[in-house]
């Protein structure tokens, strides 16, 4: 039988976090998302086995600032992405300066840095994500998603969709359906 | 006469008597004399026997001894000859007793016979004792004693038959007279009785027919006695008035009715009484015919008043017959009154009504008429005389013959003869020829009058002029004829057609469960026309089993819903043959006129096309299925090698940059171009067998996305051109999306392609409904269209090339121009004609083009 | 990018083709580390060793000898041990029809493999980019869908 489930990535690594962490028996505060505080220091061999657990997971411990800071952008874009509100009334850069407590400049700069993309391009990316999303979800119409995600307008969401994927966004919904119908094993 | 015949007869009686008893007498003497003829032949027959018994008994004793002599056996001996001899001679003794002679002779015998035995006795002894010699002198003197002895029987024997004779020849002359004489006294009697028995006879014939003619009259004294008496009783019991007269006229006798009714007593009748009976009006006529018949012997016969004692007078019809005797002569009257009052109110009543009928005939506009039981008619209504300008003189009896058209009175004549045989009422119809000659049509209706019995008494007719419905009629048959004739043709027309079409009707009533079959629907089966009684059972056993339980259900449903919506289904037909029928009907009419009428067609051909056209299709689809697959792999498998050339040189050019002069670059430019121009090709001519061999699916298609679609993938294009695209709304119609993709891709590609440098392209469509009726070039559009317009600021061409451009691999630049491969607009055509439209195109060389193509509203395969 | 370098697999039958494909990787900026098999046999041998690293992103042709892209790809799909891997099917079919075949059946990315060896670097690296930006940011896999014509 099949089951359609969705799922929020951030309460999952979440908990996954608090069991490892659970494991090595040390005390903890998950500050954020990206962020554990431990009380205690950390012996190399802890360290290692809370690594390697981790891994298991895909979860990394991010050593370099930088690398800690783009994934603190890119969380802090996601979440803004996915806003309740429509995206229209957020200004991106006013949003991300005031999350991250930082410059645009800074912030983008980084990112670029390490990412070798634009933040503009991650942004779009998570939009046409949401897009996704949304498409499969199908409760909305291609006018609705696009006003919603600040698209200037469905022209314009489906050459983004385009450009991003190389599909129309019907037949990105096609495909989709036509994955669900047949009896397959996605991924994740 | 009488009297001397008697006395006659008396002398005939007297001397037969004396005849026969002369004949008894003489037969009686003759009788005796015979019996004493046959008494001395006995007697001496009888002497003779014993005398010659006498010699046989000696004869005997010597035989004896003789055989003594011989054999020496005591047998031989047989004593007591001589005691037997004696015995004889006794006998003979008695016998001959009368004749003293005889007695002599007998005497004579009897000395020699005993000395004979004396010899025979001495001679047996002698044989014992004595010597042969003696012994022959003993026999020798023994046979001489035997010859005595029959010597003097001989003589003995004559003596008798002597005797006899002389006895016998005395009677001999006697003998033939008396037979004679007796014969024919005998034959006399017999005469004379014969005489007297015929003589005898008549007169008691006389005397019995006398007695029976006195029986006879006796008789019928009695008979004439019976019959009066009941003359009498009847004429007393019948309630009629009987009477007797006179042959002079006066009446003599009245029956007690007679009396009764009159209430006049006999005395006051009698004679010429009776006339006061007669209603005064009336008996100048009796009187009249009374004395008619009086004088002429006929019979009477009249009708009459007669009066009833209660005062009032009725009809009486008389009827006096004659009594004559055997010469003629009247010897009285006897005569019946009958009331026929009743019989005379009818009449009268009749006689009223037909007053009435005449009236009223003669007011009427029909030709009326009246006739006897016979059909002899005696009036007609004015009108009659009036049409026919004729009178009652020549019309009465048969005369209105006279008046049929001669060409057909013949017929008129026998119908009308036969019909007044008959008892019930007739119609006819015959011309009548008028008073100016013309003939007209009248329909005549006669009907009978009968009386109290049930007979005819009378006819009564009309003539209705019916030359106008004849007429009428006559078109009329006309017409149905014409109608007929026109119904035969079209049904012939109509089974001519079934049979062309293949098809036979039926009609089949729900109620009665009668079908009809067409002849073409036997034809059908395999059968001759109308070769069985249609039913349901036998149409079922003409189905293929397999389809049976398939029409029987059908056959339900239809009954149920109303609605005949049956699939086709097998038969196997009278000769074997399988075929496939469909049946189709319609109900109509209500309860017991409800019908089923239909039609039963053979689809085996249509079925046969249709499974081949499945077949064909089949094909079809998979020889296009293999060119598809041929035409992907084979472009898929050319442009491989392409490929690498590109790839190749280019990484020569790029890698080997230093390394190569610039006419080697050139040439490696070249090479990447051409292999870059094939490709290209090949991908056209994929395109343009796709857009044959695609799946053409028809379906809801938006113009406006197709159009989005379109810009969306020439976005780069656009972008690159600063490019404006104006579009009307466009419509949705059926087609084929794919197809319709391509078209637009084409058209605004080429539009893009061919636009003016340094010009930013500016594309206008535009789009609107048309009804087109017209032949456009090789095409006809008929019907309601869209028209779509396309047009641009481009370079525009040269309006000779209109058609060309559309042509497979024509173009109008060079390939180092402008990139193409002159596919493009064929395609384009194509796909316009695959939905039933065309495209055309004009252009103005250095200021645009413009293409116009009509797509079919609501195309539907 | 500060990771490991991404493990590519590359299947294909076509020898020019591998050889396009591995000059344009190389001049990627990414740290790939790139294996070929000649066909979908090869292929799923590889796949089904145990001891191995398994590819991040698998380029798959669609016309191979013994077993072609299409096989290969049901197979993978099927594979629960195989799930991570996103695969880009490489072909020379631009087929529409085929594409939307091959993302239904679970392809990842399909690239119609193009004639500029300049354009098959740019995308190579669009694709890794992309690929490694779904693997890191917690994007959807599922949704992962790009069409490169």
């Amino acid at each position: 039988m099949k089951l359609h489930i969705k799922y929020d990535m951030n309460i999952c690594s979440r908990i996954i976090l608090r069991e490892q962490m659970d494991k090595l028996q040390l005390p903890y505060t998950i500050t954020g998302l990206g962020e554990i505080e431990i009380k205690e220091t950390v012996s190399t061999e802890k360290y290692e086995e809370l690594e390697t657990n981790l891994n298991k997971y895909a979860i990394e411990i991010i050593n370099n600032p930088k690398n800690v800071f783009t994934q603190k952008i890119k969380d802090a874009i996601v979440e803004m992405v996915y806003l309740e509100e429509p995206l229209a009334t957020i200004k991106n850069s006013a949003y991300l300066a005031k999350k991250l407590n930082r410059s645009y400049t800074y912030i983008s700069g980084v990112f670029s840095e390490v990412t070798f993309t634009s933040i503009q391009n991650f942004i779009i990316l998570q939009k046409i994500e949401r897009a996704k999303q949304e498409i499969i979800e199908g409760k909305e119409t291609l006018t609705e998603i696009a006003w919603k995600l600040n698209f200037n307008s469905v022209a314009h969401l489906s050459n983004e969709f385009k450009k991003n994927t190389g599909l129309t966004p019907t037949a990105f919904q096609r495909i989709i359906k036509k994955r669900k119908e047949t009896d397959f094993t996605s991924q994740q | 006469m009488k009297q001397l015949s008697k006395s006659f007869s008396t002398f005939l009686f007297i001397l037969l008597t004396g005849v026969l008893i002369v004949v008894a007498f003489v037969s009686y003497n003759k009788i005796l004399q015979y019996n004493k003829s046959v008494g001395a032949v006995m007697h001496t027959h009888e002497v003779k026997n014993k005398i010659v018994e006498v010699v046989s008994n000696l004869k005997d004793a010597e035989t004896w001894h003789r055989g003594y002599f011989l054999t020496d056996d005591s047998v031989f001996l047989h004593p007591g000859a001589e005691e037997r001899s004696n015995r004889v001679f006794a006998a003979l003794d008695s016998l001959i007793s009368d004749n003293p002679r005889q007695q002599e002779n007998l005497k004579k015998l009897k000395t020699l016979v005993d000395e004979r035995y004396f010899i025979l006795n001495t001679n047996l002894k002698l044989f014992k004792s004595s010597s042969p010699d003696l012994l022959k002198n003993a026999v020798l003197k023994g046979n001489n004693k035997m010859d005595e002895v029959s010597n003097h029987v001989a003589f003995m024997l004559q003596t008798e038959d002597a005797l006899l004779q002389k006895s016998i020849h005395a009677k001999d002359r006697t003998a033939i007279i008396t037979p004679i004489f007796l014969l024919s006294l005998s034959l006399f009697s017999i005469f004379v009785i014969t005489l007297f028995f015929f003589r005898l006879q008549k007169e008691t014939r006389e005397r019995i027919s006398i007695t029976e003619s006195n029986l006879l009259l006796q008789e019928a004294n009695q008979q004439i006695e019976a019959s009066e008496k009941r003359f009498r009783t009847l004429s007393e019991t019948i309630p009629h008035l009987i009477w007797t007269a006179t042959p002079d006229g006066k009446k003599n006798s009245f029956n007690q009715y007679f009396i009764n009714y009159t209430g006049l007593s006999f005395e006051e009748l009698v004679g010429d009484g009776w006339q006061k009976t007669i209603f005064p009006v009336d008996l100048e006529r009796e009187l009249q015919e009374w004395h008619h018949a009086i004088k002429t012997g006929e019979d009477f016969k009249i009708e009459k008043r007669v009066r009833h004692h209660s005062g009032t007078y009725r009809w009486h019809l008389s009827h006096g017959i004659a009594q004559k005797d055997n010469k003629g002569t009247i010897i009285g009257w006897i005569g019946t009154n009958t009331e026929i009052e009743d019989q005379k109110k009818i009449e009268e009543a009749l006689a009223k009504g037909e007053e009435q009928f005449r009236t009223f005939a003669n007011s009427i506009q029909n030709l009326a008429w009246i006739a006897n039981g016979e059909g002899w008619i005696y009036w007609y209504n004015q009108r009659w005389f009036d049409y026919t300008g004729t009178t009652l003189e020549e019309m009465k009896g048969w005369g209105w013959e006279k008046v049929h058209h001669p060409d057909h009175i013949k017929k008129v004549e026998a119908f009308v003869k036969e019909a007044w045989k008959k008892d019930e009422a007739f119609e006819a119809t015959f011309l009548l020829r008028r008073h100016d000659g013309e003939y007209h049509w009248f329909l005549t209706r006669a009907f009978p009058v009968k009386d109290a019995n049930g007979n005819i008494e009378r006819w009564i007719g009309t003539n209705t002029d019916i030359t106008e419905q004849k007429t009428f009629t006559e078109e009329l048959e006309t017409k149905v004829h014409e109608r007929t004739k026109e119904l035969q043709i079209r049904n012939q027309t109509f089974e001519l057609a079934e049979s062309i079409a293949k098809f036979g009707s039926y009609t089949w009533n729900i109620k009665t469960g009668e079908r009809l079959y067409s002849d073409n629907l036997f034809r059908l089966l395999d059968c001759k026309p109308q070769e069985f009684v249609p039913s349901f059972e036998k149409f079922l056993t003409f189905i293929h089993p397999d389809d049976l339980q398939q029409v029987l259900n059908n056959r339900k449903q239809t009954m149920q819903t109303g609605v005949l919506a049956e699939p086709p289904y097998r038969i196997v037909s009278k000769t074997g043959i399988i075929k496939y029928f469909r049946s189709s009907g319609k109900f109509s009419g209500e309860g017991d006129n409800r019908m089923l009428i239909g039609t039963i067609q053979d689809i085996s051909e249509e079925v046969a096309a249709s499974k081949q056209l499945i077949t064909k299709n089949l094909e079809l689809e998979n020889a296009n299925a293999e060119l598809a697959s041929f035409s992907y792999v084979a472009s898929h498998d050319l442009q491989e090698p392409l490929r690498k050339i590109q790839g190749f040189s280019k990484r020569i050019i790029d890698k080997e940059a230093e390394n190569l002069s610039d006419t080697a670059k050139d040439y490696f430019n070249r090479i990447n171009a051409a292999a870059k121009r094939m490709q290209n090709l090949i991908e056209s001519l994929l395109s343009f067998s796709r857009t044959n061999l695609s799946e053409v699916i028809f379906e809801k298609t938006d113009l406006n996305k197709t159009l989005l679609e379109v810009q969306t993938a020439l976005n780069e294009l656009i972008t690159q051109k600063n490019a404006v695209i104006e579009s009307q709304i466009l419509p949705s119609l059926n087609a084929v999306p794919v197809q319709m993709h391509q078209l637009f891709l084409n058209l605004i590609g080429n539009s893009l392609k061919y636009s003016k440098p340094e010009v930013a392209p500016h594309i206008q469509i535009t789009a609107e409904k048309v009804t087109i009726n017209e032949i456009t070039g090789q095409v006809e559009l008929y019907g309601e269209f869209w028209k779509i317009v396309i047009s641009d600021n481009g370079i525009g061409f040269e309006q000779q090339y209109e058609n060309k451009i559309f042509e497979l691999f024509q173009r109008l630049h060079g390939k180092t121009e402008y990139e193409g491969t002159g596919i493009g607009l064929a395609i384009c055509k194509k796909i316009v004609q695959a939905h039933n439209g065309t495209i055309t195109a004009t252009g103005q060389p250095g200021i645009g083009s413009t293409f116009t193509f009509f797509l079919s509203d609501n195309y539907k395969i | 990018m500060n990771h490991d370098a991404l493990h590519i697999l590359l299947a294909d039958d076509d020898d020019d083709d591998r050889l396009f494909f591995k000059d344009a990787i190389e001049e990627v900026k990414v740290k790939t580390v790139v294996t070929m098999v000649n066909d979908g046999v090869e292929l799923m041998d590889y796949l089904n060793k145990f001891d191995i690293q398994l590819p991040n992103l698998v380029f798959l042709d669609l016309n191979m000898p013994r077993k072609g892209g299409m096989e290969c790809l049901k197979e993978i799909r099927s594979n629960n041990r195989l799930k991570d891997i996103s695969i880009a099917i490489y072909s020379t079919s631009g087929l529409e029809k085929d594409i939307e075949e091959t993302f239904v059946k679970g392809a990842n990315i399909y690239i119609k493999k193009p004639n500029d060896f300049e354009v098959l670097k740019d995308i190579l690296a669009k694709v890794i980019t992309i690929n490694w930006q779904y693997h890191t940011s917690g994007l959807n896999r599922e949704n992962f869908l790009l069409n490169i014509q």
